[in-house]
């Protein structure tokens, strides 16, 4: 009772700092883009020019984030039109540009904005008038306009590359900061966010630690580990509700839980009151355990793949940590990995059937890479040598992770071509084990 | 007990300064917010200190109650025998004293396979107990990873002090 009634002062405490420090998160780009998409984002028509809410500041960067396009610098605009009769074609054109993209927002009344948008095909049109490819008008309210301005990227990115954007989705992960007045102490939080780091909220507090979320299919869940009770145990919480359920709770290791794609069970990693962990899938209606693996290793990390009938994951039995897949029906295991001494936290790629990102070491130290399971050939994305977690989005174009800056931990983004890298800097704290949720 | 309700006082003078200081779009945290005191459900562990670890050091006659292990190793290097022998004499002579031993990793690599290690580390700790004569009941073990390290910072000497069993006592007996 003491426990709790502590633990709830925590959580309210924790929401009051986490949402005025994660206000300041901002963007950097690390590294250039080749061979992208170019189109140029013109600042939309407003009263709020560089708001916070600026809808086109907004779409530029999360079209450049993608690593899929190649965004023409504000400085470079060599007109600023709002409407397309304004668009000077040829103007645009010698300067390689493919895509415009205008509009305008305007005060609807009632703490409400109405926001036109046209996107302008300029490649396909004779010099005098672009082809109009798309015309949107939303009428919201003014707290909505960053969910907006992602609604408007994941439109253009889907009319222009035929893909899904994942501009709309959500990241979970784990923010660790020193408790006030005694630094040795810390604070452990379940945060969710905007993918561009924004609009982060609690969804659980501890003074223990959280390892280790994974959504559900359907978004409305993620599975996490806690060590509130100094032990580990596997939860879910309800990502609207915050109402927690507890899952797993045996001697030992409970980890690394991976919901299955249907949603209806988990794989996790049990010791069972042993050393070692070992694969189990849980099935969530019945409770039923069913163990994969059964060897004196460490096997850890389970994830699915994609058509719920085989799991990846990591295991030692080789004498260094290598990514194993088990086919659920005959048990059957196949290591996939043999490049380099060190191989985990394997995840499939979504649209990429023989792909998975992964976590590799080398002299380089750790990084973020794809294995392609067919070419066996491995493609190291970063450079930093301090990543962990890598967490792919549900398009399979870009993978969020966790690396090392100057002392603390930072969530990064890198395109899945390696083109484009990007930080999301935390105010104060380390912000470890992304989660990218799914569409 | 007195030391939490001091915690709770803090926590409490902390909470309402954040809550001045902080901006209207806090509310919408309200509604996702929901965990806290759910499900919970493990037993009565009391809180462990820093005094109550400080107080069994003294008692112990050792300066820490910590077992430090080289880069991907888990065995026990002979200079810390006498760090075990001490707690194996007082859990012997004290039967119903409980201790908690956590393996921790250094923040290389993967979290969950850094699990696994810390895991490892904790269990050779209490199977040399074991032969020394303590009751398996009295210990339990636990893996910490590497998300507790001991130092921040990413070079070897950090990382030598993030590789390493913690032992506290439960109770004391």
């Amino acid at each position: 009772m003491k426990k709790y009634s502590i633990w709830i002062l925590i959580t309210t405490l924790m929401m009051c700092l986490s949402s005025s420090a994660l206000a300041a998160m901002d963007i950097q780009i690390t590294r250039g883009v080749v061979r992208a998409i170019p189109i140029a984002i013109v600042p939309f028509d407003t009263n709020n020019p560089n708001g916070p809410n600026d809808i086109s500041r907004i779409v530029a960067n999360d079209l450049s984030h993608s690593g899929q396009f190649q965004v023409m610098p504000q400085s470079r605009l060599p007109q600023q039109p709002h409407d397309a009769d304004a668009v000077s074609a040829d103007l645009w054109k010698t300067l390689g540009l493919d895509d415009l993209v205008i509009g305008n927002a305007v005060p609807a009344g009632n703490g409400q904005t109405t926001v036109n948008m046209t996107l302008l095909d300029l490649f396909h049109s004779n010099q005098s008038t672009p082809t109009v490819l798309m015309r949107q008008s939303y009428t919201v309210a003014d707290s909505k306009m960053r969910a907006l301005a992602h609604h408007i990227s994941d439109i253009i990115y889907e009319k222009l590359t035929g893909e899904k954007g994942v501009f709309s989705t959500r990241l979970a992960y784990v923010k660790v900061t020193p408790m006030p007045n005694n630094p040795r102490h810390k604070l452990y939080a379940l945060m969710v966010s905007d993918v561009d780091g924004h609009n982060a909220k609690p969804l659980l507090t501890s003074t223990q630690p959280i390892m280790s979320p994974d959504w559900s299919p359907d978004g409305k869940q993620i599975v996490y580990v806690s060590f509130e009770t100094k032990l580990p145990q596997i939860f879910t919480s309800d990502v609207a509700t915050g109402q927690r359920r507890l899952i797993s709770s045996f001697a030992g290791i409970n980890g690394a839980p991976s919901f299955s794609p249907d949603g209806r069970s988990l794989a996790v990693a049990l010791s069972m009151g042993k050393t070692n962990p070992n694969i189990y899938t849980i099935d969530l209606g019945s409770g039923n355990l069913n163990q994969l693996t059964n060897d004196a290793s460490i096997n850890t990390e389970p994830s699915w793949a994609p058509d719920g009938q085989s799991i990846i994951f990591t295991s030692d039995r080789g004498g260094a940590p290598q990514i194993y897949s088990i086919d659920l029906a005959s048990k059957q295991t196949q290591r996939m990995t043999y490049l380099g001494s060190y191989n985990a936290s394997a995840t499939y790629l979504a649209g990429s059937p023989t792909k998975i990102s992964l976590l590799h070491r080398d002299d380089r130290g750790f990084n973020v890479a794809i294995y392609d399971l067919q070419s066996g050939t491995m493609q190291i994305l970063t450079q930093g040598g301090y990543l962990e977690s890598p967490s792919p989005a549900p398009n399979g174009r870009m993978i969020v992770y966790s690396t090392n800056v100057g002392g603390r931990r930072m969530l990064g983004m890198v395109s899945s071509n390696g083109q484009v890298n990007i930080r999301l800097p935390e105010v104060s704290g380390d912000a470890q084990a992304p989660a990218w949720s799914p569409y | 007990m007195k030391t939490s309700l001091k915690w709770a006082m803090m926590l409490l003078i902390a909470v309402a300064l954040a809550a001045c200081s902080s901006k209207s779009d806090d509310k919408n945290a309200t509604s996702v917010v929901g965990g806290g005191a759910t499900g919970a459900g493990v037993g009565t562990n009391p809180d462990f200190d820093d005094s109550m670890d400080a107080r069994m050091a003294k008692i112990l006659g050792i300066e820490k109650n910590t077992i430090y292990f080289d880069f991907d190793r888990d065995t026990i290097k002979p200079e810390y025998m006498s760090i075990l022998q001490a707690n194996a004499d007082y859990l012997k002579k004290h039967p119903n004293a409980r201790i908690l031993i956590a393996g921790n990793a250094d923040p290389r690599g993967s979290r969950e396979y850094n699990i696994g290690l810390g895991q490892r580390r904790a269990d050779v700790v209490r199977q040399r107990l074991v032969t020394m004569g303590v009751n398996a009941n009295q210990m339990r073990t636990v893996s910490y990873g590497s998300e507790k390290p001991a130092v921040s910072g990413n070079d070897d000497f950090a990382y030598s002090q993030d590789r390493r069993d913690d032992i506290t006592y439960d109770n004391a007996g």
